[in-house]
């Protein structure tokens, strides 16, 4: 088994296409305020479609969001991640969804393998400044949504974000560099009680601490979180 | 390895740590500890009336020597000449750290060895070599008896504290016997344990069955005595993790006669020793924090050497004497994810507990034996100068032998440090707040990245790794056993690990345990 990242995904924050936003299907979304605050709140469920040109591969995943909880799942991979914030605090689990396992990281766990991520590039897959950095353009609508295009560069990485400016969420990323071009691409957005996929409940999953892995990599499922390769 | 003991309470080799350092003052240091240790007489009359056991978890010799150099750099000193306090105790020697089943060890099997004189396999707790792990029915009749379990038998008092949870390998295999180190809780039991009558860690702390119970136990884990269906006090969007129902926490307080049980640092510091004479404090879910990050507890934990204090207070109450184990348990995960940082300052932070054992109690009637359950693949590397920021990057000297002004190159023209793992995570710089990495693969070697303008002392600073592999893994060379008090003579020259416990029985008894 080999595991993907948010930013191995590619998803990571910033990245992926479209071609052409010419409709996600799946439109069910209706009832989000538009506040952008609110939005980010209101419980949401949006599927995402990633595309490496250079592996000609796709991948489908989910992004869940609800208040304080920011869920990743990549159902083909049986992988998936959840993120909370408890006050000022961070902690992420790592799921293994067939072996119904979790690795829970502690916010200083976090501090001390992978880093702090700040809870609004969670909340917006993109670092806040990211947009401030590239130029509004074209204005469109996403799933009867209001959208605007963002282009740009930083670095020697072209940068084309399409963005939904009451959900504050991207409907597509395209990042070209070095004759490379990946895309994230929405497809489906529903209200999280109306979608397909729901939250995961982790009670009955079997945890593990993050701390404890060193000492258990005898185990044949921990040990695929502690040598991935 | 000498086997003597040193009037002087502040220990051996203090000499040479204020010493000007020049030809004549290097000679006479040498000297003068050589007339010290001429004047050490091991302690052979009389017992030991207390007995501390003080486990770095994973706090091998390099550890030792890194957390030593900081330390004294901490001070403002070059930091090589530094000793932390454990260092000065007058004896040592080294342990043989290999499980029954396993080249490189693991906690369980260590300590099991520790606290029952017999060697076992990795992974088992208090049980013998014969069982096979994980199987409950294996374990039926192969319970191996503790001496936390003989000292409460013979009256005396007895304490655990430790920054991990207190259901974690190290403090359980003073008290608990389970062939598996991780049925922490009933949750955690699997149909054939329950079937076969095992009971979970958490649940033998609290029907502990000999003498009048323990009297202390400190440290993390308090997910483990908590019901589903209760909120942590702490973390109060989470639960426990007992299936039973039991609240452990509320039995504790009923079980014993004044009890109480705490789980910040303010009822903590509250706590009138004179008043309570059985204590519970499970100061986090899962483990306590790391010395760095304690003070960023939402609730507050008091420190190692706050609870090693606390301890030996109610402890000393029983005039007939006591056994406490101490364990600084979370410099084996900082090292397992890589980050030095963290492992030298629980490493000190457990010096300066050994310190406040030592101020209040002495040598005459108490022996305090400090060591590790085993190593780390942690080294100690480059040719750095005298005084060179022990979490730096090498810079050498010139050919004349003085102080280069720029870090030393490897053979890929890029500078590198002096600690690092011989497998793990590899590097990595984690700004704390504003990181964006997750979940990355580890990073062997150092092909990707160029040190020359990282801070490799930050806090955030992830030393290279050879091999990659996402968790750091122990080591199999032998650990260092620091000594004083009665008995402390007897652990000199190279040891099976087991040989710990033997010192320590013939130390509080007199004599040697009775053949098996």
């Amino acid at each position: 088994m080999k595991f993907k990242s948010w930013k191995g995904m590619g998803v990571a924050l910033c990245l992926v296409v479209l071609a052409g936003c010419g409709g996600p299907k799946g439109t069910h979304w209706s009832s989000v305020a538009t506040a952008a605050q609110v939005a980010v709140d209101t419980p949401l469920a949006a599927r995402y479609e990633t595309f490496h040109d250079i592996r000609d591969k796709t991948q489908n995943w989910w992004y869940l969001r609800r208040k304080n909880r920011i869920e990743k799942r990549i159902p083909e991979l049986g992988l998936a991640w959840v993120w909370s914030r408890h006050g000022d605090r961070l902690e992420m689990q790592q799921v293994l969804l067939r072996e119904k396992r979790v690795i829970d990281y502690t916010t200083a766990d976090l501090k001390i393998t992978r880093g702090y991520p700040a809870w609004d590039t969670l909340t917006h897959m993109l670092d806040s400044h990211l947009l401030s950095r590239l130029k509004p353009s074209a204005k469109t609508r996403v799933m009867g949504r209001p959208a605007i295009w963002y282009k740009g560069m930083i670095g020697s990485t072209t940068l084309k974000i399409l963005w939904l400016e009451d959900l504050q969420l991207p409907a597509e990323i395209v990042r070209s560099n070095h004759g490379q071009t990946s895309r994230v691409h929405l497809t489906a957005l529903y209200p999280e009680d109306q979608a397909p996929l729901p939250p995961l409940q982790l009670d009955e999953f079997e945890h593990m601490d993050f701390a404890d892995l060193g000492d258990n990599e005898a185990d044949p499922v921990w040990g695929l979180f502690a040598h991935p390769h | 390895m000498k086997a003597y003991f040193l009037t002087m309470v502040a220990g051996l080799g203090l000499a040479s740590v204020a010493m000007a350092e020049d030809p004549k003052s290097w000679f006479n240091a040498g000297r003068e500890t050589i007339s010290e240790f001429q004047a050490l007489q091991p302690i052979t009359a009389g017992k030991a009336k207390r007995v501390i056991l003080f486990i770095g978890d994973g706090m091998g010799i390099s550890t030792v020597t890194a957390a030593r150099i900081l330390e004294g750099q901490l001070r403002g000193k070059k930091g090589e000449e530094n000793f932390l306090t454990f260092e000065t105790l007058p004896y040592t020697a080294l342990a043989k750290t290999y499980n029954t089943n396993q080249q490189t060890p693991d906690s369980a099997g260590t300590m099991t060895a520790m606290m029952t004189g017999i060697k076992t396999k990795a992974g088992v707790i208090s049980v013998d070599q014969t069982v096979t792990r994980a199987d409950c029915a294996s374990a039926k009749g192969k319970q191996l008896t503790t001496l936390l379990e003989y000292a409460e038998r013979a009256g005396y008092a007895t304490g655990v504290v430790t920054t991990a949870r207190i259901t974690h390998a190290t403090p359980a295999a003073t008290y608990a016997h389970v062939p598996e180190r991780n049925w922490e809780d009933d949750h955690d039991l699997p149909d054939e344990a329950k079937q076969n009558g095992c009971k979970d860690i958490a649940r033998q702390l609290l029907e502990f069955p000999y003498g009048n119970g323990i009297e202390v136990a400190l440290g993390g884990g308090r997910r483990s005595f908590l019901p589903r269906t209760q909120n942590d006090p702490e973390n109060t969007e989470k639960t426990g993790e007992r299936d039973d129902g039991r609240d452990l926490t509320s039995e504790w307080i009923g079980k014993y006669p004044n009890a109480a049980y705490v789980w910040n640092k303010a009822q903590f510091d509250a706590i009138d020793t004179n008043k309570v004479d059985h204590l519970l404090g499970l100061f986090n879910r899962s483990h306590m924090e790391y010395e760095h990050d304690r003070p960023e507890d939402i609730g507050g934990e008091p420190s190692l050497s706050a609870m090693t204090e606390k301890a030996i207070q109610i402890l000393d109450k029983n005039p007939k004497g006591f056994f406490l184990m101490v364990e600084s348990g979370r410099i084996d995960h900082a090292h397992h994810a890589g980050n030095a940082f963290r492992a030298l300052t629980d490493t000190i932070e457990l010096a300066k507990a050994v310190k406040k054992a030592r101020e209040m109690t002495h040598p005459s009637d108490t022996l305090i034996i400090v060591t590790a359950d085993h190593s780390h693949v942690f080294t100690i590397a480059g040719y750095p100068t005298r005084g060179n920021p022990i979490l730096g990057k090498v810079i050498g000297n010139d050919a004349s032998g003085n102080p280069k002004t720029e870090p030393a190159l490897a053979e890929d023209g890029k500078p590198y440090t002096t600690l690092s793992y011989a497998n793990g995570r590899g590097f990595a710089f984690l700004e704390t707040g504003g990181d964006t990495r997750y979940d990355e693969d580890p990073v062997a070697g150092r092909e990707n990245h160029d040190l020359s303008t990282i801070d490799t002392t930050d806090e955030g600073f992830h030393q290279e790794a050879l091999v990659p592999l996402s968790s750091e893994t122990h080591a199999a060379e032998d650990v260092a056993i620091y000594a004083e008090g009665p008995g402390a003579h007897l652990l000199h020259g190279v040891l099976e690990q087991n040989v710990i416990f033997h010192a320590m029985w013939a130390a509080a008894v007199g004599h040697a345990p009775p053949e098996k």
